[in-house]
Formats: C-alpha cells, sequence, structure tokens
C-alpha cells in the first residue's frame, strides 16, 4: 500500500534568506507547506532590560541598533514618547531636519527591502547592488549630518544633536532630484517583467479582516486594501502640514506589497522636497535639563515607521532611570502572520513571501 | 508566460545599459585600500583627548580637567578617569583610560565635555591581535588642537577673551 | 624557404599541424604493420586537445562570468590576482584541489562518489563531433546530432544520484526538482533540434554546416531556412537554458532557497567536477546551437583563409555565452510549477508547430522547384 509521508524541514538560522538569524520548521508534505512554526530569539540581546539600567538619554544609541537599516526613525519614535512624557517643545527648524531624516529612512528602508526581495527570488545580486548604490549616496548624507552611517544618534529630546553642516542641504535635494530616475529605472527592470510577476501574483494573498486581527501595520497593511497610515490617523511631528497621499492596493499579495513601496517611496520624495525648500532657520534643540527626570506617568507613542507603527510603551517612575521601557516593533507583529500566508504554498514561496514582509531581526528579537 | 516575453526584454536592456556605462563612466567602486573616499568633518572615529601646546614653554597641556562629566555620560561604562589635585587647587587627570573594543562610537561623552577637550576624529583603522591593546591611555589618546582645528574647521573652541567680553557685556545690560 | 608555402600553412594552422604531425612524424617513423596505430595515436591527440581547451575555457569562463556580471552590476569584479584577475581561476583551482573532502555520516558513499565522476563525462564527451572549423571535427559520425541530444540525457541520472546520496533533505528536494525539470526541458530541446537536420537532410554536423552556406541553394530556399532556423533557434535556446540548469531555470541549485542544492554535501574536488559538469553542459549547448543554427564556422572569406572558420565560431559561441550571463545577472528565476507548465504548454507546442511549418514549407518549395 503506498502511502505518503510529511516530512518537517529546518529552514534553519544559518540561511542565506532569512534576513537574519530566523528559524522556521516547516512541515511539507512533498513540496506543499502545512505548517510553519517559527523560532525567534536567536538575536535577542536583552535591549529592554539593558534600557532600564540606563538613563533616558544614554539609551539612544540602544534604539539605533533595533531595526539596523533604519536607525533615525528609531531615534524618532523614542524621542516623540520621551517628550510626549516630558512635555519638551521641539523648535521649528528641527521639526523639519526631523522629518527630513525620517522620509531619507523610509526611503532606504524600502529600496533595501525591495533590492533584498529580489535576492531572495534568485536574480543574482544584480537589483540589490543597483539599490545599495543608491542608498549609499542617502547614508553619505547622514554620515554628514550625525557622522555614522547607520548608527546615527541623531535626533535628541527637543530637538536634534547639532545643526545639518553647510552644504548639507544642496547635497539633499541633488540627491532627491535624481532620486525618481532611479526607481523609474527600477520599475522598467521589474515592474512588468513577466517572471517577477508570475512569482509575486496571488502569492501570500493577506486578506484585509485577517490583517487588522493580526496587528499588520505598514505597507503590508495597506497593500491589503487597508488605509491605515499613523502620519494621517494620528498625526505626529508636523505632517500635517505636508501634501502627500496614502497610496493603497487592494490585492494584498506579493507583486502587491512591493508595488506599495515603489508608490511609497515616490510619495516620500513628494514630501522631502516640499520639506527641503521650507526649511527656516533657527536653533535645534529647545533647552532640556541635563538630567532628565520624567514626572510620574506612562505613555505609548507610535510612528509611522517604514516597516510599519513603531513605538513605545515607557512607564516612569520619577527617577532618571525608566521603570519600564518597552519597544512595539512592527516585524514582531507582521511576522505572526506567516503561517497563515503561507499554507498550501511551496518553499520558494515561503521565501518569497518572507522577502515580501520585510523583517529584520534586530528588532523582532530586540 | 507571455510568449512575446516584452517585460524581459525590457529588463535585459536596462542591466545592458548599465553595464555599458561601467566602461564610459566606471565603476562605483572606490578600491580600498589604494583609493579612499573623504570622510565627512563630522565623523565619528576614535576619541582624541586634545592638549593645547604652551607657546611659551613647550610642553603640552591638557585640557581635561577631570570632571568626570564624560564618565557618567557613557552608555557602556567604557572611560576611566583617576584625578589629583595640583597645587594651583586645579583638577588634572592622572589616568584616563577608554576600552576602544568596548566603546560604540555613539559620541555622547563628546557632547557632554564643557571643555572642548574630548572629541572624535577620524580614524577607525583600529584592528588588532589581542583585546587588551584596545585599551589606550592618555598618551595614546592624546592628540594636538592645531591637528584637530585644522581637520575640523567648523569644531573650533571659541576663544576665551571673547567669552569674558560678552559675560561683562551681559552684566552691563541686566 | 617558400613564401607561399608558408603562406598556406598559416591560413589553415590546425588542419595542416595534424597532417604534418600524421604523416611527417607517424607514419614516417612507424613501421608498416602498424600502420593501424597511427589512427589511434592522432584520435587520441585530438582528445588532448580538445580536452586541454575544454579545461582551459572552463577556468577562464568562471572568471569571465564573474568579471561580466560584475559589470553588470556596477563595479569590477576580481581583479586583485593578476592584471584584470587573469591568475584568479588558478587561485580557484589550487583551493578547490587542498579542500577537505567531507562525505555525510550515513551517505551511501560509492553513490555519492561515482555522481560526481560521472557528471563530467557527457559535456566532454559531445565536444567529440562538434566541428570547430572548417574540417576541423574530432569525429565524423552520421548521427552527430542523436548522438550529443542522447548525451544531454546522462546528466539526469548522475543528478539525481547526487541528491540521493548525500542523505540531506535540502539535496534530496533538489534532486527531485532536477529530474523533472530535465525531463521536461529535454523534450522541446530535442524537438526544436529537428527543423535543422530536416533543412539540411542529415544529422551529421559537418552537413548540417556546410548546408547554411550561401550558395548551396536557391536564395529562396536560403531565407526561408533562415527564418526557420532562426526561430527554432529561440525554442533550443530556452529549453538549452533550463538543461543547463542556469538562471532563469536554475532551481536545482536555487542558491536562496536550499542553499546550493543538490551539491550542498561536495566540497573540494568533487565540488570542482561538479562545476566543470555545468560549463561543460554550457558548452555544449552553445556549440550545438552555433552549428545547428547560426551557421557553424561559415562567414566571410572563409574559403580562401580557412583560420577564420575558426574564429567565427568561437565568435558565435561566446556571444552565446554573454547572453547565459546577461539572463543569469537579470532574471529571477521560476518557481518549479511555473517552469513546468511554460515547458510542457508553451515550448512544446511551439517545437511541434515549427517542425510542421518547415515540413510544409520545405515540400512546397521543392515541388517549385526552388530547391
Amino acid at each position: 500500500m503506498l502511502k505518503t509521508e510529511q516530512f518537517i524541514l529546518n529552514v534553519g538560522p544559518q540561511h542565506p534568506s532569512t534576513h537574519g538569524v530566523f528559524r522556521m520548521i516547516v512541515t511539507l508534505d512533498g513540496e506543499t507547506i502545512v505548517d510553519v512554526d517559527l523560532v525567534l530569539g536567536y538575536l535577542h540581546r536583552g535591549v529592554e532590560k539593558l534600557a532600564e539600567g540606563r538613563t533616558y538619554l544614554q539609551s539612544i544609541p540602544l534604539t539605533d541598533r533595533l531595526d539596523y537599516i533604519c536607525s533615525m526613525s528609531n531615534n524618532l519614535a523614542y524621542c516623540t514618547a520621551v517628550e510626549e512624557l516630558t512635555g519638551f517643545e521641539v523648535p521649528e527648524r528641527a521639526e523639519y531636519i526631523r522629518v527630513i531624516m525620517a522620509e531619507l529612512t523610509r526611503v532606504v528602508n524600502h529600496i533595501v527591502c525591495i533590492g533584498f526581495y529580489l535576492n531572495d527570488l534568485g536574480a543574482y545580486f544584480t537589483p540589490v547592488l543597483y539599490c545599495l548604490r543608491e542608498r549609499e549616496k542617502i547614508l553619505d548624507l547622514f554620515e554628514a549630518a550625525s557622522g555614522s552611517r547607520m548608527t546615527c544618534n541623531y535626533v535628541r529630546f527637543g530637538g536634534v544633536a547639532q545643526d545639518l553642516p553647510e552644504g548639507w542641504l544642496d547635497q539633499a535635494r541633488e540627491v532627491v532630484a535624481a532620486f525618481p530616475a532611479f526607481v523609474d529605472e527600477l520599475e522598467e527592470l521589474l515592474s512588468t517583467n513577466e517572471i517577477f510577476v508570475a512569482r509575486g501574483r496571488d502569492v501570500g494573498v493577506l486578506p484585509p479582516d485577517v490583517a487588522v486581527n493580526s496587528g499588520v501595520t505598514g505597507p503590508n497593511l495597506r497593500a491589503s486594501g487597508v488605509a491605515y497610515d499613523v502620519r494621517k490617523a494620528h498625526p505626529y511631528s508636523i505632517y500635517d502640514r505636508f501634501d502627500f497621499d496614502v497610496p493603497v492596493l487592494h490585492g494584498g499579495d506579493c507583486y502587491d506589497r512591493y508595488m506599495i513601496r515603489i508608490l511609497e517611496i515616490r510619495q516620500s520624495l513628494r514630501i522631502l522636497e516640499q520639506a527641503l525648500t521650507d526649511i527656516p532657520g533657527g536653533e535645534v534643540q529647545s533647552k532640556v535639563p541635563r538630567k532628565l527626570r520624567p514626572p510620574e506617568g506612562d505613555v505609548y507613542h507610535a510612528i509611522e515607521g517604514p516597516k510599519g507603527e513603531f513605538g513605545w510603551y515607557l512607564v516612569s517612575d520619577g527617577s532618571a532611570n525608566p521603570y519600564r521601557w518597552h519597544v512595539r516593533s512592527a516585524t514582531f507583529v507582521n511576522l505572526t502572520v506567516l503561517p497563515y500566508l503561507c499554507r498550501s504554498h511551496t518553499i520558494p514561496d515561503l521565501i518569497a513571501i518572507l522577502g515580501s514582509l520585510d523583517n529584520v531581526m534586530g528588532e523582532v528579537d530586540r | 508566460m507571455n510568449i512575446p516575453g516584452i517585460g524581459i526584454m525590457r529588463g535585459l536592456k536596462v542591466v545592458l545599459s548599465e553595464m555599458v556605462q561601467t566602461y564610459i563612466r566606471g565603476a562605483f567602486t572606490v578600491q580600498y585600500p589604494e583609493e579612499r573616499l573623504e570622510l565627512p568633518e563630522r565623523f565619528r572615529g576614535r576619541l582624541l583627548w586634545l592638549y593645547d601646546v604652551d607657546p611659551k614653554t613647550g610642553e603640552k597641556v591638557p585640557r581635561c580637567t577631570a570632571c568626570q562629566a564624560c564618565v557618567r555620560a557613557c552608555p557602556q561604562s567604557v572611560i576611566t578617569l583617576e584625578s589629583e589635585r595640583g597645587e594651583d587647587k586645579k583638577r588634572f587627570a592622572t589616568r584616563f583610560d577608554v576600552d576602544l573594543g568596548l566603546c560604540m562610537y555613539c559620541g555622547l561623552c563628546v557632547e557632554a565635555c564643557n571643555f572642548y577637550a574630548l572629541k572624535m576624529g577620524h580614524e577607525f583603522e583600529l584592528a588588532t591581535y589581542d583585546r587588551p591593546s584596545l585599551i589606550w591611555g592618555m598618551e595614546e589618546l592624546s592628540y594636538p588642537v592645531e591637528e584637530y582645528e585644522r581637520t575640523h574647521p567648523h569644531d573650533k573652541k571659541p576663544p576665551e577673551k571673547k567669552k569674558k567680553a560678552e559675560k561683562v557685556a551681559k552684566e552691563a545690560a541686566s | 624557404m617558400d613564401v607561399n608555402a608558408i603562406v598556406d600553412f598559416i591560413l589553415n594552422p590546425f588542419v595542416n599541424l595534424s597532417y604534418w604531425f600524421s604523416e611527417d612524424i607517424l607514419l614516417a617513423f612507424m613501421p608498416a604493420e602498424w600502420f593501424w596505430l597511427v589512427g589511434l595515436i592522432m584520435n587520441f591527440a585530438v582528445f588532448v586537445v580538445i580536452f586541454a581547451y575544454m579545461m582551459v575555457n572552463t577556468l577562464y569562463m568562471t572568471l569571465a562570468e564573474r568579471k561580466v556580471i560584475g559589470r553588470m552590476q556596477d563595479r569590477y569584479g576580481p581583479n586583485r590576482v593578476g592584471p584584470f584577475g587573469l591568475f584568479h581561476p588558478f587561485t580557484d583551482m589550487i583551493k578547490m584541489l587542498i579542500k577537505e573532502d567531507i562525505v555525510p555520516a550515513g551517505a551511501d558513499y560509492w553513490v555519492h562518489l561515482l555522481a560526481a565522476v560521472l557528471v563530467v563525462f557527457p559535456g566532454l564527451m559531445a565536444m567529440a563531433v562538434i566541428p570547430f572549423g572548417k574540417g576541423m571535427q574530432g569525429m565524423d559520425l552520421d548521427i552527430g546530432v542523436l548522438y550529443i541530444l542522447a548525451l544531454s540525457g546522462l546528466t539526469t541520472i548522475s543528478l539525481l544520484m547526487s541528491g540521493w546520496g548525500s542523505r540531506n533533505k535540502y539535496a534530496m528536494l533538489s534532486g527531485f526538482r532536477t529530474a523533472a525539470q530535465m525531463i521536461a526541458y529535454e523534450v522541446p530541446l530535442v524537438l526544436a533540434a529537428i527543423p535543422a537536420i530536416m533543412l539540411s537532410g542529415s544529422m551529421a554536423l559537418n552537413v548540417v554546416v556546410e548546408d547554411q552556406a550561401w550558395g548551396t541553394h536557391h536564395p529562396v530556399w536560403w531565407f526561408f531556412s533562415f527564418v526557420m532556423r532562426l526561430a527554432a533557434f529561440v525554442v533550443f535556446f530556452i529549453s538549452g537554458v533550463a538543461t543547463a540548469k542556469r538562471s532563469p531555470f536554475d532551481i536545482p541549485e536555487a542558491d536562496s532557497e536550499i542553499v546550493a542544492g543538490f551539491f550542498i554535501e561536495y566540497s573540494g574536488l568533487k565540488f570542482g567536477m561538479f562545476f566543470l559538469s555545468e560549463y561543460f553542459g554550457l558548452m555544449a549547448i552553445s556549440t550545438l546551437a552555433t552549428v545547428l543554427f547560426l551557421g557553424g564556422w561559415q562567414g566571410p572569406f572563409v574559403d580562401t583563409i580557412p583560420v577564420l572558420s575558426v574564429f567565427y565560431f568561437f565568435l558565435k559561441v561566446y556571444a552565446l555565452f554573454f547572453i547565459f550571463m546577461w539572463f543569469r545577472g537579470t532574471l529571477p528565476r521560476l518557481r518549479i510549477d511555473q517552469l513546468m507548465a511554460f515547458s510542457w504548454k508553451r515550448l512544446l507546442p511551439l517545437a511541434l508547430a515549427l517542425i510542421f511549418l518547415t515540413g510544409v514549407g520545405m515540400v512546397v518549395l521543392q515541388g517549385l522547384g526552388w530547391a
């Protein structure tokens, strides 16, 4: 009597396509996936506990290293949460600088995501290197402003650490002006490529109700048809002054998750053009006491990070160290929907879906 | 898959045009270590412990006043500072060790220093074969101020006279 | 020294060298009853030349691939070892030879070993019948095309053996996929070669090449043959990319999903054998496509200066190599079911339609007297 057996495959912590150390225990029936079990925690560094032993200011370098591709965005999320707790005001010029840095980070994150999604699909590193080449130009901007390319440590409570160096705004305007041509080239290379479309269409379809129930946020949610963007729903900073759209697509498959990132890059470039022309002069940090003791209380404040809703839950007991410092990371919640998406697909689809969900293990495991 | 395959042709054309471009304008690569990129002024390299040079006697006068601000600011507790009081009642540092292997180059200590004594330079090629040699002391960290102000023209300490004149003007106004 | 004789020698050096070696050296010094040995020695000499060429070609094709793909990605390829990285293949070879030979604990040792040994032979054997130039062919078989296409089926066995003998789920998955893919794409490959054989009227590769010259047939027949060969070339080339397991059909060695696929458990020289077999397969497909569809060694002035035939042949072969590398650098890979659907639903009917059209056209043209 012939019978088939399910077998267990370990897409292990050492794998070229898991975007970090991340293990999936996949139960296969032939080539079809029956179940996926996620094993997280290989990159756990105890960041939340480390922050309880440090002051609020000393934890800013720790936030850089959570989602290490978008460090400016993480800094911004943390500083806005502390400002809500303490009530500090932020001067105009600092707000504009923060918005410029956050949108540049969003552009960087999306092109890295697209590049590595294509690497998972098998295009032998060519789109990755094109995307990284453009990312270098933006990282040069970050380095000129803050001193470091990836772990920027630039945003502070009540503003930013230092004013922009001279010539930075002109350099930024050049980079932003040259970027749409690159996005056009990327779309020419990818969006109509039949193989790419065939790998992405109807793969990993995420219905909007499942997405909302699972807590998925960010581009993954907007690709499923739910128009939720923290910048429009609960505006923070000065985003209500800029004129931009929130793109929404209705397919919910991998191709839509790729397409929505392209559309969001274009919207971010719109915001950047407006911000770079309207930026006023002035000082860049309001008066903040050296020894920061926030009043007792708790606060949850989130921003629209490049990967989704990225927020902090801070509980303060009046002393210089936080009592509880919890990170609501977007990818940790997004990954919970992976077993649902992968059912009855094959292993190449699993890799493609994982690539389109855009995970960075630094923020998942903290 | 479409039989015409026009999307694939467009992708192939993009890649071929990029390839031809590398022969015309050169590739994007910088061939390190023969070619190097110019680092921006604010690059956070290794720590520098600045000293002035006394114009009359020519000896090195460190700017550090051993106030322990950098020690308190560091998230990783990387700096070890021991000090003594001199004859002129001014504190000076007798031991200033920085573990450059543990340091994360965040720059919080530099921001905390009020005396323009601790800065970050452009050196990043610090690799060695054993860890204890990464703990640098006062002699290895010392750096002349002229050299620092030459490479960092926007980060100069305002001269003392100007500060005093501002102070006098403020008292006259109030 | 007769200048004319020297010029004649240089105009066709390889053929003249072989004549000089066989007649002026071997036949002159061989006793009469051992003349049969001369044929054997000449065959062996041809084998040595082809084998040496294939080895050197593979070495430098690895370097060329890395440099070409590097340029496509806006960076230099390897350029440290030697000028422009020209000594790099030797360091690669040394590295491969000195690595430890690891066999997994529960693996079937003989299957594991024999797979690595067997995988090299088909590609090498295919080069015996290819005409490299005018009058330069290892062996003139009447069924040359059939011989090469039969050899391409042998690789499937050795890949299945390597997937099974490695005792690794990833390798096994890849072995199954490989078998399915090879079987699916050999059918359009063979069927696409048929129009070329029909138009030339013979399976011997020398006849196929000489038939594509300009003067052998009526011009209408030549244009018809040109169009039909080009269409068949497209189908043959796509099937060839799949048979050679290159992007976008490189599911067997999808190295971002199943980490090197069927040769995941090989190291050292056995890995080198798989590597060689990939380039030998590419060479076999490229040369066969050139000979059947692109005119082989034909080109302008090939009658007066025969050595140009070698030049044209290799120009065409390396142009095809460039297209392989171009595909690898650009295209993402297809999923296994899409790959199968593409072969059975698109390429196979297309190949059959081409055979039909070629047959109808030939009968019509012969009936009209424009053969």
